[in-house]
């Protein structure tokens, strides 16, 4: 889910961005520092949308640069378990496939697929039920639940499951539209 | 070889911390024969009542014995506890190489439950030597009273008898050491056991009775001399971890429940996989890790080989082929199975509960446990004794201590080791030593004859008694006097047993009636005795003592046998 | 009892924390959606949990935090993002590759929103957060309803089971009214 957050952070400027466009100077560091990153907490920093605020500077001893206690919005996503969401396939083998939502990877392990869909290897592998009718492959639409994530310094990996009510292929490429 | 006859006989138990240790210890005390706590009658005391004390971790200065009374009903919940995972989980365990053909002779399950019963009970097999060392020391004319006195020293000293010798305990279980050395070595790995191996001069071992009985008689015995000469043998001891007991058998109850809960409803699973190669576990987590780019598998990290998922292979045994059908059978096949969990675990649950509150018993390391017995730190610094332990490591390097682990006390049970070539020296002992020590010298000589059979020397043993019988009259009384206290305390016993309802319990397949058939010793006992706890008979004296150790054997083979799961499904 | 021994578990940890699972109930696992609602009803299990703070988005635990926080649906994201893009795009265009100077997660956030909003138009995109939002809804609650657009109330507390709780929408009373909601959100579909 995105979610349109305030987040504080502390940054320091070198002194030679002191003057006018300061505040600008500020700005774009922090986009630089901050978009993209990915916490356990708050999940991706997906874009910074404004900055609420920026406190008094504090002059570091020794070097000369300057801390500010900046506030900014902007918008996160963030997994959670037990979250249904949609997301489009990107791989498919035997022990399952994995999924995009945005920034999040997900893996959806063969036993979480429905027991009716068997594995197809071939050029394209994907997942069939017995009468054809339904099929996940690469670039498949699939609404799917998060049953576990897990946080590392850059990435937050989730295991998705489509075995439950209402979950499943929303579309699939393959398919006449 | 199953005795299942004697399960139809058997009395509905009574949960152990229920028995009626307690009432029979108050008649104790009424007749006076209960050790008091002053120092007159127990001037140095015996050294392995001090660990009495476990909980406040040093020798204090209140009697051990008492010290050991308030505790003892803190720790048999646990012993029940072990005894019920022990049936719950292991008695299918076999203890046999893999490379041996599982023919049904040589079929040894139900040994581990064994085992671990008579950790639970070593005592038991204590009091049995007790009784044979009484007896024949009766048999040189002493009193009676002595005996009584004697007989609960011994009843304090199970207590505090939690590490065992490895030797002695195969010995008692009349099983080889090497194999209850497997069967320890596995629960070791489960985390049941606690081990302990050191060097240990040979003399000094032999010493340990003597010591044992004149520290407790006030004769500190410093045994220095010789201590070179004598080869070194590694001895290897055990001992139950009760804490640690607890915390596996509820985690694997959760893991149990889990698992099948989770392969019920088998969407909220993180799959887990295995690679069969090197058995490294991947979850679904790395699975991003893991994909090949040449093939459809996860391939391990390390060795590339390919991953089993972990819960396929349930799937596979019980699926069979994989049509609509099987999916519904495997479907209510786990749901009963989760039913019969709840169903059958139900007591080893309950037991859990009970315990769940309170505290476990402590040990420490051999050595601590060793030196708070002995003493060797009046004031307590069992610090100082962990961290020798540590400095010695567990591979039995002698250790600067090895002086004091001489004068350690190993129980009278240990006697059994003895030689039998001792006895003769154990004769002229008698005469010079104090009684205590009198009784274990005895007490080896006995246990070493009767070794080879235990009939005969239970057959002597009962012969005894008679000849003590016709000796005294006075003895009689006392006799009568504990009968009586004892059929008291059942009457108690059994109107608990009929108030509670004992049907969830699950206990130790304790049956008198059947060990002594086995047995083959003809032997006088009332027909309520049956179904009781040893602890209750340990009280009664000499009437119930000497067929404990057959209990124990006709238990070995009983669990050994298939008909185990009656008992089991009994609770 | 021989049956469970495959559970054994072999050396084990200490003290462990038993976590409980929550258990879903349903039995049905339809994989294609927009099926009509077979199981129907709706799955009670979620507020029975016990007072263990695992994160379930289905409780609505996501977190004090993120309760309060403002939820995005992806209509509204893809909003938030084109126009952010556009703007790099006018800024970056005199000195670099404009592509360069998003992050992986922007982009990669901007290609799902995009495929995957139901609203287009920001003014449906402000209506449907005008309607959802009269029915008393978490944030939550409203932009996965929002993001996913189910057909009936049955898929709507399959997908939202918190919607069951806080008596909200009780009984028959509370389908009829969700009903409504969807229907609500549909007509702004179909105006859009």
């Amino acid at each position: 889910m995105f979610f349109h957050i305030v987040l504080e952070r502390n940054m320091q400027l070198h002194p030679r961005h002191f003057g006018p466009h300061l505040r600008d100077k500020l700005v774009s560091k922090l986009i630089k520092d901050v978009e993209g990153t990915c916490s356990g907490r708050h999940g991706f920093v997906v874009a910074i949308t404004g900055v609420e605020d920026v406190g008094k500077g504090l002059i570091r001893e020794g070097t000369g640069f300057v801390t500010f206690p900046v506030k900014y919005q902007c918008v996160v996503f963030r997994p959670f378990k037990g979250e249904i969401l949609e997301a489009v396939v990107t791989m498919v083998n035997k022990m399952g496939f994995f999924a995009e939502a945005g920034p999040v990877q997900i893996f959806v392990s063969n036993h979480l697929i429905p027991d009716d869909m068997e594995f197809q290897s071939g050029d394209v592998p994907n997942y069939t039920t017995s009468d054809g009718s339904v099929k996940i492959q690469k670039e498949s639409e699939v609404r799917l639940k998060i049953i576990g994530t897990r946080v590392d310094a850059t990435e937050i990996f989730c295991i998705g499951t489509i075995k439950d009510d209402f979950l499943g292929v929303i579309s699939d490429p393959g398919a006449a539209v | 070889m199953g005795f299942p006859r004697h399960m139809t006989t058997r009395q509905p138990r009574v949960p152990l911390h229920l028995s009626l240790v307690r009432p029979i210890r108050r008649r104790w005390r009424r007749l006076g024969r209960r050790p008091a706590c002053d120092a007159t009658r127990h001037p140095p005391r015996p050294p392995y009542a001090l660990s009495g004390n476990r909980n406040s971790g040093s020798p204090s200065s209140q009697c051990a014995g008492c010290c050991v009374m308030a505790l003892q009903p803190s720790i048999e919940p646990f012993n029940r506890l072990v005894r019920l995972a022990a049936r719950a989980f292991y008695d299918d365990v076999s203890m046999k190489g893999d490379n041996q053909p599982k023919t049904s002779r040589g079929d040894n399950r139900g040994m581990a439950v064994v085992v671990l019963d008579a950790l639970t009970r070593y005592r038991i097999y204590i009091i049995c030597v007790v009784s044979a060392v009484s007896l024949s020391y009766d048999l040189h004319g002493r009193s009676r009273l002595e005996f009584a006195r004697f007989a609960l020293e011994a009843e304090f000293a199970q207590d505090t008898r939690p590490w065992v010798r490895e030797e002695d305990l195969a010995k008692a279980l009349k099983l080889h050491s090497k194999q209850l050395r497997r069967i320890l070595r596995f629960f070791e790995e489960e985390k049941l056991v606690t081990r302990d191996h050191r060097k240990e001069n040979a003399k000094g071992t032999k010493q340990h009775n003597t010591a044992a009985a004149a520290a407790s008689d006030g004769q500190p015995v410093t045994n220095k001399e010789g201590e070179e000469k004598v080869k070194m043998h590694t001895h290897s001891y055990c001992c139950l971890d009760y804490a640690q007991i607890c915390d596996v058998v509820r985690y694997r109850i959760h893991r149990m429940k889990k698992k099948l809960k989770d392969e019920l409803d088998s969407r909220n699973t993180i799959q887990h996989y295995i690679c069969p190669s090197c058995n490294k576990r991947y979850s679904a987590f790395d699975a991003l890790q893991l994909v090949s780019f040449t093939d459809e598998y996860f391939h391990c990290e390390i060795c590339n080989g390919e991953l089993v998922a972990e819960s396929d292979k349930l799937a596979s045994e019980e699926m069979g082929d994989g049509d609509d059908n099987a999916r519904k059978r495997r479907r209510e096949k786990l749901k009963d199975m989760q039913q019969r969990i709840e169903e059958q675990l139900k007591p080893l649950v309950a037991q859990l509960d009970r315990v769940k509150n309170l505290p476990a018993p402590e040990f420490g390391s051999l050595q601590t446990w060793e030196r708070a017995n002995i003493g060797a730190f009046p004031n307590g610094d069992l610090g100082a004794a962990d961290s020798s332990r540590n400095s010695q490591g567990q591979y039995g390097t002698p250790m600067p201590y090895m002086g004091e682990t001489k004068v350690e006390v190993e129980m009278l049970g240990d006697g059994v080791k003895e030689e039998g070539a001792e006895s003769g020296k154990n004769g002229s002992e008698l005469k010079v030593l104090p009684p205590w020590m009198i009784k274990d010298g005895m007490n080896l000589t006995k246990e070493q004859r009767g070794e080879t059979s235990k009939a005969s020397q239970f057959g002597e043993n009962s012969e005894v008694k008679d000849d003590k019988k016709q000796d005294s009259k006075d003895d009689q009384s006392i006799q009568e006097e504990y009968i009586k206290a004892y059929y008291e305390a059942l009457k108690k016993k059994h109107d608990e047993a009929s108030n509670n309802k004992v049907k969830t319990e699950v206990d130790i397949p304790v049956s008198d009636s059947q060990s002594e058939r086995q047995v083959g010793k003809k032997y006088k006992r009332e027909d309520d005795d049956e179904g009781i706890e040893w602890e209750e008979q340990q009280h009664t004296g000499n009437s119930t003592e000497t067929y404990k150790l057959a209990d124990l054997n006709a238990e070995a083979q009983e669990s050994g046998d298939d008909e185990d799961d009656n008992e089991w499904e009994d609770g | 009892m021989e049956e469970f021994f495959w559970v054994r578990a072999g050396p084990v940890a200490h003290r462990l924390v038993l976590t409980s699972v929550s258990s879903s109930l349903s039995h049905a696992s339809p994989n294609r959606l927009r099926r009509p609602p077979r199981f129907g009803v709706a799955r009670e299990q979620s507020s029975r949990m016990s007072g263990e703070e695992e994160e379930n988005a289905a409780e609505l635990k996501i977190g004090e935090e993120f309760l309060k926080a403002k939820c995005l649906m992806n209509c509204e994201v893809a909003i938030i993002l084109e126009h952010k893009y556009e703007q790099i795009q006018q800024h970056a265009s005199s000195d670099s590759d404009p592509s360069s100077q998003v992050s992986q997660v922007f982009e990669k956030s901007l290609q799902y929103v995009k495929r995957f909003s139901r609203y287009k138009n920001p003014d449906a995109v402000r209506q449907v957060r005008e309607t959802l939002s009269r029915y008393g809804l978490a944030e939550f609650e409203l932009c996965t309803l929002g993001n996913l657009c189910p057909d009936t109330s049955g898929e709507a507390t399959a997908l939202v089971p918190s919607l069951k709780s806080a008596g909200r929408f009780v009984g028959d009373a509370g389908n009829d009214k969700i009903d409504k909601m969807l229907n609500d959100l549909s007509l702004i579909k179909k105006f859009e």
